[in-house]
C-alpha cells in the first residue's frame, strides 16, 4: 500500500466537496420552485407580492373553481387523456406484442415506426396533423386533439409494453399452446397477465403526457374547445395571478400520489431499472 | 394407457440454406421410452419442436398412432411437453398450472381435482398445490412441469433436456426418480438430451443423431458394442480409432492400419470405402491375454493413478500415443520408458464407416 | 437468417397501431413536406398553386437564421449544465447503499417527470421571476431580472428543470452498469478517489454521458412550451417561430418548411447520437 500524498488528499477533499455542492444544488434546483409555488398558492393577497406571503387563505383555489374556463378545460383534458390513453394503450400493447414475437421480415422498420413519434418534435406533429385534418375535412377540434394525442402517446405505451414482454420467455407461451390453448388463448392467459405491469405503466405515462400536452393541443384546439394546460398557458401569458399556483399545487399532490402508487405497485427501482424512460 | 407410437419418416427442416434436420427417420413403439441423443446443433431440439408442432417440416412425415399430424396445429396434437426451463406459469399456482391443459379440454372440475391429486401424489408434491412455482426448488419445479404435461393424458410425452437445469448431485437421484415415474405412467416418451448418462439411464432405446440424421437406433448395449459409425463409437464411450485399408489376408479379411499394426478380423466386415477400425480402450490389454492374437509393440510414456483404475499412455511405432485403462490390482505396471506389447482380440475389433 | 412472415392473428394485432400511425403521422408529415414547396398566398389559409423553394431560401436570411442559432446555442448550454447537475444525482442514486436515499431520488425524478410541465414552468416563473425569491440570482451574474436578457436565463432554467430529471434517469442506468468492483480495484491499486473517478468511472460512463447529452439537446431544441411561457416574447425557438408563422401570419407553407427542417434535424441528431455512441464504445455495436 502506498500512503496517499497530501495533494491527493486535498484533491479528494475538494472533489468530494464539489460533488456534494452539485448534488445539493441539483436537488434544491429541482424542488425549490415547486415549494415556492405551493406556498404562494395559499397567499391571501389579491395581487402578486414579494415572497413570502404574510397571510394565508384558500382564495385561489376558490377562484379556480369559480372560473368556468378552467373547469371546462379540465373536463376536455380528462376526456381527451382517457380516450387517447385507451386507444394508444390498446393499439400500442398489441403492436408491441407482435414486435417482440421473434424476428420477422420488416420488424425493425415497424418498431422504428412505432417509436418514431417520440423523436419528432411535437410542434411538427401538431402542425402537420392540422394541415392533414383540414385536407381530409376534419374540423372538429376534439377529433383533431385525439388524433394528435394518440400519435404522441403511442411510443410510450409500445415501449413500456415491450420492456415487460422481453422478460416473458417464449417457452411459457409454447407451454400453454402445447397444453391445448390456441395462440389467442395463450395470449390472454399467459402473455397479457405477465405484461400487465408494463402495460399499466405505459398507460399511466400516456395519460400524464396527454393531460399535460401543450404544443400539439395549441395547434389542434380552437377557442371553444380548450384543454386545461392551454387555458393555464393563456392565463399565465395574459396576467400573472395565483390561480395557476393553486392548480400547480393540486398537480404536485396528484403526482405524489402517482409516485406512491408506482412504488407500491411496481417499485420505483423497477420503474427506472426496467428502462421505461430511457431514450 | 392411450399411448400411441411415433413415426418419423425422412423428416427435413431447413433454416435458409442449412438443413437442421436432414432426412431423419425414427420409429418409437407405443409405451416405449426413446432418447434422442446427440451433440448440440445436431438437430435434436428441432426434431422435438417439429414433433410438438412449433416448426413446420419441409419434407417427410410425422405420425402419431399411424395418423399423420403434419396438418394439426400444436394445440391439437395431445402431446405433453416438458420444457428445458420447465416454463411454469409464474402467475399461477402449482395447481392452476397442472389444471391449465385440462381446462382447455373442458374437463369437469371434479375430474380435474381427482386427476390433479393423483398426479401430485405421483410426483410426490402433495400439499404444494397452492404454492407459486417460484417458491419451489428446481427439482420440484421439474416434477410440476411433468405433472402438468401428464395431466392432459397425452398420446406422447416429449422431454427437452429434462435434467440439464439441475446441479450435478441432484441429477443422479432425479434421473432415477424420473425413470420410475415414466415407467409407472407408461406413456410413449421421447427424451431429447446431449448427455449419454441421461439417455442410458432413462430410455429403453437410444436414437443417436448427428448432422440432422438419425445415425443409429438401439439399446445402450447394442450401440456400445456395435457402433454403426465412427461418430457413434466416439460419442458413446471411448474409442481408439485406426484408419487404414481392408484387404484379403491369409484365409480371412484383415485390416492394415496406417499406424502399422495389422488386425486380422473375426468376421467378414461390411466394408465401405472410408471405413476404419474402432477398438474400445478397455479391450486393449497390457500385458496381452492368451487369446489376444493381435500384438502391438509400444512404449510406455506415462502412468496416471485414478484409484480403481490406472491410465497407461502408450506410444505406438508410428509415434501416436493411445491411453488405455487398466484395473489397479497387484499386477506390476511397467513404468514410463518400458517397452511393452499390447494385446487385442480380433472379435473386439469393429470395422465401421468413417463419417 | 430465417425471417418468417407474420400470421393472420399477428397482422390483426399490428394493424390498428400501424394504420393509426400511417394516417396520423406518416401521411400528415408527407403532406406537410409537399406543402412546404407551395407558394404562400397572403390573406388565405392554405397554400397556392405551383411550386417554389422560397419557403426554404427565406430561412437562410439572417433574420430567420438567428432563431435557429438561438435555439441551438441555448440548447447546447442547457444540455451541458444539465449533465453537470444530473451526474451527482444519478451517481448518488446508483451507488448509495441506503435504500431510503435511492428511493427518494427515484421518487423525486419520476415525480418531476409525471408532474405537469406547465405547472413547473409556472413555479419557476414565481421563483426565479421578477418578484421571486431567487430573482437576485440574475443580478449576481450581471443580468438583472428586469433586463431583457434575463428572458434567456429564465428559458434556460425552465429547460434545465425539464431535462435534468430525464438525463439523471439515463445516467442512473449508465452508472448501475459500471461494476463498483472496478472502482474498488483501482482504489486497491493505490489510486485516490478523484483519480478513480477520472480514469475509471468517467471513461466507462462516456457513452452514457454522451447519449444523455444528445437526448437533452434534442429535447431542448424541439421544446415549445418553455420559450412560450418563459421567453417573454423575447426568446423564441424555431418551434415558436413555426407557431407564429401559422397563428399570426397564417403562412402555412413557411411553417411547413420549418417543420420539415426540424424533422430532418431531429433525425440528424438521433443519427449522430447512435454514431457517436458507437464510436466511443465499439463493443456496444453488437
Amino acid at each position: 500500500m502506498r500512503m496517499p500524498s497530501s495533494t491527493s488528499t486535498a484533491l479528494d477533499w475538494t472533489a468530494s466537496a464539489v460533488f456534494r455542492f452539485l448534488l445539493a444544488a441539483s436537488i434544491l434546483f429541482l424542488i425549490l420552485p415547486v415549494l415556492v409555488s405551493v406556498v404562494l398558492s395559499f397567499d391571501d393577497r389579491q395581487f402578486l407580492g414579494p415572497f413570502p406571503p404574510k397571510q394565508f387563505s384558500l382564495r385561489w383555489y376558490r377562484s379556480f373553481l369559480d372560473n368556468p374556463a378552467y373547469l371546462d378545460g379540465l373536463i376536455v383534458s380528462l376526456k381527451l387523456a382517457v380516450l387517447s390513453t385507451v386507444i394508444s394503450t390498446v393499439a400500442g400493447a398489441c403492436a408491441a406484442y407482435v414486435i417482440s414475437s421473434g424476428r420477422w421480415r420488416g420488424r425493425d422498420t415497424v418498431e422504428t415506426l412505432f417509436l418514431s413519434p417520440k423523436f419528432v418534435p411535437t410542434v411538427v406533429i401538431g402542425f402537420s396533423i392540422l394541415g392533414f385534418a383540414s385536407a381530409i375535412q376534419v374540423f372538429d377540434p376534439f377529433t383533431r386533439l385525439i388524433m394528435g394525442h394518440v400519435v404522441i402517446t403511442i411510443p410510450f405505451t409500445v415501449r413500456a409494453t415491450l420492456a415487460s414482454l422481453v422478460g416473458i420467455r417464449r417457452s411459457l407461451v409454447e407451454a400453454a399452446i402445447s397444453l391445448g390453448a390456441p395462440p389467442w388463448r395463450a395470449f390472454l392467459d399467459v402473455t397479457l397477465p405477465l405484461a400487465r405491469t408494463g402495460i399499466v405503466a405505459g398507460a399511466l405515462m400516456a395519460f400524464v403526457l396527454s393531460f399535460d400536452e401543450v404544443a400539439v393541443s395549441l395547434f389542434l384546439s380552437d377557442a371553444f374547445t380548450q384543454t386545461l394546460p392551454i387555458a393555464l398557458v393563456a392565463e399565465m401569458r395574459a396576467n400573472l395571478n395565483l390561480t395557476v399556483a393553486a392548480v400547480s399545487t393540486v398537480f404536485a399532490a396528484v403526482t405524489i400520489l402517482i409516485v406512491f402508487f408506482l412504488d407500491r405497485a411496481i417499485g420505483l427501482d423497477r420503474v427506472i431499472g426496467q428502462g421505461l424512460y430511457r431514450g | 394407457m392411450n399411448s400411441a407410437g411415433l413415426d418419423l419418416v425422412n423428416v427435413v427442416k431447413r433454416f435458409g440454406d442449412h438443413a437442421a434436420v436432414d432426412g431423419a427417420s425414427l420409429s418409437v413403439k407405443g409405451g416405449e421410452i426413446v432418447a434422442l441423443l446427440g451433440p448440440s446443433g445436431c438437430g435434436k431440439t428441432t426434431t422435438l419442436r417439429l414433433v410438438a408442432g412449433f416448426e413446420k417440416p419441409d419434407g417427410g412425415s410425422i405420425a402419431i398412432g399411424g395418423a399423420d399430424i403434419a396438418r394439426l396445429p400444436p394445440y391439437r396434437r395431445d402431446i405433453g411437453l416438458v420444457f428445458q426451463d420447465y416454463a411454469l406459469f409464474p402467475h399461477l399456482t402449482v395447481a392452476a398450472n397442472i389444471d391449465y391443459g385440462m381446462k382447455q379440454r373442458g374437463i369437469a372440475k371434479a375430474e380435474q381435482d381427482r386427476r390433479r391429486g393423483e398426479l401430485l401424489r405421483l410426483v410426490r408434491l402433495e400439499g404444494l398445490g397452492e404454492r407459486r412455482p417460484m417458491a419451489l426448488s428446481g427439482g420440484q419445479q421439474q416434477r410440476v412441469a411433468l405433472a402438468r404435461a401428464l395431466a392432459i393424458s397425452p398420446k406422447l410425452l416429449l422431454l427437452d433436456e429434462p435434467l440439464s437445469n439441475l446441479d450435478a448431485k441432484l441429477r443422479e437421484t432425479l434421473r432415477i426418480e424420473l425413470r420410475d415415474i415414466l415407467r409407472v405412467v407408461g406413456t410413449t416418451t421421447l427424451v431429447v438430451t446431449h448427455d449419454q448418462t441421461e439417455a442410458i439411464g432413462l430410455a429403453d432405446r437410444i436414437a443417436l443423431m448427428n448432422k440432422g440424421r438419425i445415425v443409429q437406433v438401439g439399446t445402450a448395449r447394442e450401440i456400445y458394442q456395435e457402433p454403426a459409425t465412427r461418430f457413434v463409437a466416439e460419442f458413446i464411450g471411448q474409442s481408439i480409432w485406426f484408419s487404414g485399408q481392408l484387404r484379403q489376408g491369409t484365409g480371412r479379411a484383415e485390416f492394415a492400419a496406417d499406424d502399422g499394426p495389422v488386425f486380422p478380423l473375426a468376421a467378414p466386415a461390411n466394408v465401405r470405402p472410408g471405413s476404419g477400425l474402432s477398438i474400445r480402450p478397455e479391450h486393449v490389454h497390457l500385458p496381452p491375454r492368451p487369446d489376444d492374437v493381435i500384438r502391438i509393440p509400444a512404449s510406455v510414456t506415462n502412468v496416471e493413478f485414478f484409484g480403481a483404475e490406472l491410465i497407461v499412455s502408450c506410444r505406438l511405432a508410428s509415434g501416436r500415443v493411445i491411453r488405455i485403462p487398466i484395473r489397479s490390482d497387484d499386477r506390476v505396471i511397467p513404468g514410463a520408458g518400458a517397452n511393452v506389447e499390447l494385446g487385442v482380440s480380433p472379435d473386439r475389433c469393429r470395422v465401421v464407416a468413417d463419417d | 437468417m430465417r425471417q418468417p412472415r407474420l400470421s393472420a392473428f399477428q397482422c390483426a394485432l399490428l394493424a390498428p397501431g400501424a394504420i393509426l400511425l400511417a394516417v396520423l403521422l406518416v401521411a400528415p408529415i408527407a403532406l406537410m413536406a409537399v406543402e412546404s414547396f407551395r407558394p404562400f398566398v397572403g390573406g388565405r389559409v392554405g397554400a397556392g398553386a405551383g411550386w417554389t423553394l422560397r419557403n426554404y431560401t427565406e430561412l437562410i436570411e439572417p433574420a430567420y437564421a438567428f432563431y435557429f442559432y438561438d435555439t441551438f446555442r441555448i440548447g447546447f448550454i442547457v444540455s451541458a449544465i444539465a449533465l453537470l447537475l444530473a451526474t451527482p444525482l444519478a451517481w448518488q442514486a446508483a451507488r448509495t447503499k441506503r435504500r431510503a436515499v435511492r428511493v427518494s431520488i427515484f421518487g423525486l425524478l419520476i415525480g418531476l417527470l409525471f408532474m405537469s410541465l406547465v405547472a413547473r414552468l409556472y413555479a419557476i416563473q414565481m421563483t426565479w421571476g421578477t418578484n421571486g425569491p431567487l430573482a437576485f440570482f440574475g443580478t449576481l451574474i450581471g443580468v438583472p431580472a428586469r433586463s431583457a436578457g434575463y428572458a434567456a436565463i429564465q428559458v434556460a432554467i425552465g429547460l434545465l428543470h425539464f431535462v435534468v430529471p430525464m438525463s439523471a434517469i439515463i445516467l442512473i442506468g449508465t452508472f448501475q452498469n459500471i461494476s463498483p468492483r472496478l472502482e474498488e480495484a483501482a482504489a486497491s491499486l493505490g489510486a485516490p478517489r478523484w483519480r478513480v473517478a477520472l480514469t475509471v468511472t468517467l471513461p466507462l460512463a462516456a457513452p452514457g454521458l454522451l447519449s444523455a447529452f444528445m437526448i437533452a439537446f434534442a429535447m431542448c431544441i424541439s421544446n415549445f412550451v418553455v420559450p412560450l411561457i418563459l421567453g417573454r416574447g423575447v426568446v423564441l425557438f424555431t418551434t415558436n417561430l413555426m407557431y407564429v408563422r401559422f397563428s399570426d401570419v397564417a403562412n402555412f407553407p413557411s411553417g411547413a418548411a420549418i417543420g420539415v427542417i426540424m424533422f430532418a434535424l431531429a433525425g440528424l441528431v438521433i443519427y449522430f447520437m447512435t454514431q457517436l455512441v458507437r464510436w466511443v464504445s465499439p463493443e456496444a455495436q453488437s
